[in-house]
């Protein structure tokens, strides 16, 4: 165990040496690229198809973020035996850290940004929700589990099945679309709420932004995600069994 | 005392290889034959690699291991460090194994020598505190001086070779598992290698080491055996071993005249 939370460590310095060593602006990077894209949202939905939201920039930032810490994990899984490869092969450590690392090593990314978002969400609103954020470790854990396990699926299925890495793409972009991230949940039509609500990723991100901004956390959305991983958990572990105890010889 | 450290008894490896297939050839083959020509397919594609293997290798041993390309050495190799897992006959290893399947992989480019070896010990199952303490020597091995703290990027083959092989050398094991890596290093760190592989043995270490070289081997070790496409073609003494490979391959060059 202790060894596992040291290479974890070591494999997360790396990730962060690796990304911004030789780079001018280093970890501003990592924070700019999301910001430039969340500008260009503003200007189109704000300003040009003005969604009536109060804070617009706030609220979409408090969605974008935590969506790039799923939608990276979900992209990420596609081809994470072969990212991790290295390690299988030394022979010390087992198949199952590779979904592990590929969720925590986005959620990093999400931890650094994070002082950034929360400036601007107190810049703009001045105040931090500070009693929604105790919170955070408990919504963070709820999505480490979903992602862990869709995780577990989309890498070991994508060994053996080369088009879902395409399929799964499309997919999180659609979903991208298809959750409350540019607009809020309300303007969903009643008629089309109930296959709207299908979607886990809606649920986490209503959550993730009531915990950053809004400050009132509904816990019964919670509940959603919670049943859909522990579903998931299953498929994770079927799929490991057949393919990921044995992901070497498929890479 | 002449234990076995490795006993393997019909062991049998097969790559299973409908990762090549897409979903098109699923759904085509499922439309056109049934799903009978699709698991069918399936079974024909499949590449034995080890097949119906026997042998044991004696604890403290220098054990060769000839072969062309693709006759399951690798595979053989990735068995005994537990990377791979077999798919018939039992294969039991009694103690720790380390080696190198390929040169450098578990390397980074963008880090440094010495950051490359924390994170190359930390994959290979030590601890921060250990490897910060087998630094040093290893540095030293190696002989890289001031080039350990530059990114591994402007590094040679040769120079990332060896700062590997002196990584695996130092970690405690009990088999040591070599895949051709002295043809990289100069000579005089070839020496090394081999100054380090005797004294490694004598402490009761054992040795695996696959090559393409019949000559190295004699040189080396002492047991061997030879493999042709996934089977075992000569096991025992190495000489004889490394006769019968030099033999079949003046048979194929000999047959291919004809």
């Amino acid at each position: 165990m202790k060894h596992f939370l040291e290479l974890t460590f070591l494999m997360i310095r790396r990730e962060m040496i690796v990304r911004y060593r030789g780079t001018i602006l280093g970890y501003a990077w990592s924070v700019l690229n999301p910001l430039v894209f969340a500008l260009v949202y503003i200007i189109a939905f704000k300003y040009i198809i003005r969604i009536p939201v109060e804070n617009y920039g706030v609220f979409l930032l408090t969605g974008l973020f935590p969506w790039l810490w799923m939608s990276g994990a979900m992209n990420g899984g596609v081809k994470g035996f072969e990212t991790y490869q290295a390690v299988l092969k030394a022979g010390a450590v087992r198949p199952i850290i590779v979904p592990f690392f590929v969720v925590i090593i986005e959620f990093v990314h999400f931890l650094f940004s994070l002082p950034v978002v929360l400036a601007i969400v107190f810049y703009s609103v001045a105040a931090i929700p500070i009693a929604a954020l105790i919170y955070f470790p408990i919504v963070f854990l709820l999505t480490a589990f979903f992602l862990f396990t869709a995780v577990c699926i989309v890498s070991c299925l994508s060994l053996v099945f080369r088009d879902l890495g395409h399929l799964i793409q499309l997919f999180v972009q659609m979903l991208f679309f298809l959750s409350p991230i540019i607009y809020p949940v309300d303007l969903v039509p009643d008629s089309f709420k109930t296959i709207y609500h299908l979607n886990p990723f809606v649920d986490l991100i209503m959550l993730w932004r009531q915990i950053l901004y809004l400050g009132d956390v509904e816990w019964h959305l919670a509940v959603y995600p919670l049943i859909v991983s522990c579903c998931l958990c299953i498929g994770a572990y079927v799929c490991f069994k057949h393919i990921g105890q044995r992901a070497v010889q498929w890479i | 005392m002449n234990e076995n450290i490795v006993e393997i008894s019909g062991l049998v490896k097969v790559y299973p290889s409908f990762s090549r297939m897409s979903i098109k050839d699923l759904l085509t083959a499922r439309n056109t034959s049934g799903f009978d020509a699709v698991s069918e397919g399936l079974q024909f594609q499949r590449k034995v690699a080890i097949d119906d293997l026997s042998l044991n290798i004696p604890k403290g041993c220098k054990f060769g291991i000839l072969g062309h390309n693709g006759s399951g050495k690798s595979t053989l190799l990735s068995l005994i460090l537990g990377v791979l897992q077999p798919d018939g006959g039992t294969l039991k290893v009694n103690g720790r194994a380390v080696g190198l399947l390929e040169m450098g992989s578990g390397f980074h480019p963008e880090l440094s020598g010495n950051e490359n070896v924390m994170l190359y010990l930390s994959i290979l199952g030590l601890s921060i505190s250990d490897s910060k303490a087998l630094l040093p020597s290893i540095v030293s091995f190696c002989e890289l001086g001031n080039a350990m703290s530059s990114p591994l990027r402007t590094y040679s083959a040769g120079m990332v070779t060896r700062l590997a092989f002196s990584v695996l050398c130092h970690v405690p094991t009990d088999i040591f598992l070599v895949d051709e890596v002295l043809a990289v290093g100069d000579y005089a760190f070839q020496l090394k290698c081999i100054d380090f592989m005797e004294q490694f043995s004598s402490e009761g270490g054992t040795i695996i080491f696959v090559s393409q070289d019949p000559m190295t081997l004699q040189n080396t070790c002492t047991t061997g055996l030879c493999l042709h496409e996934g089977k075992a073609k000569a096991l025992g003494p190495m000489d004889e071993v490394a006769y019968s490979y030099i033999e079949a391959i003046e048979r194929m060059k000999n047959d291919a005249e004809k």
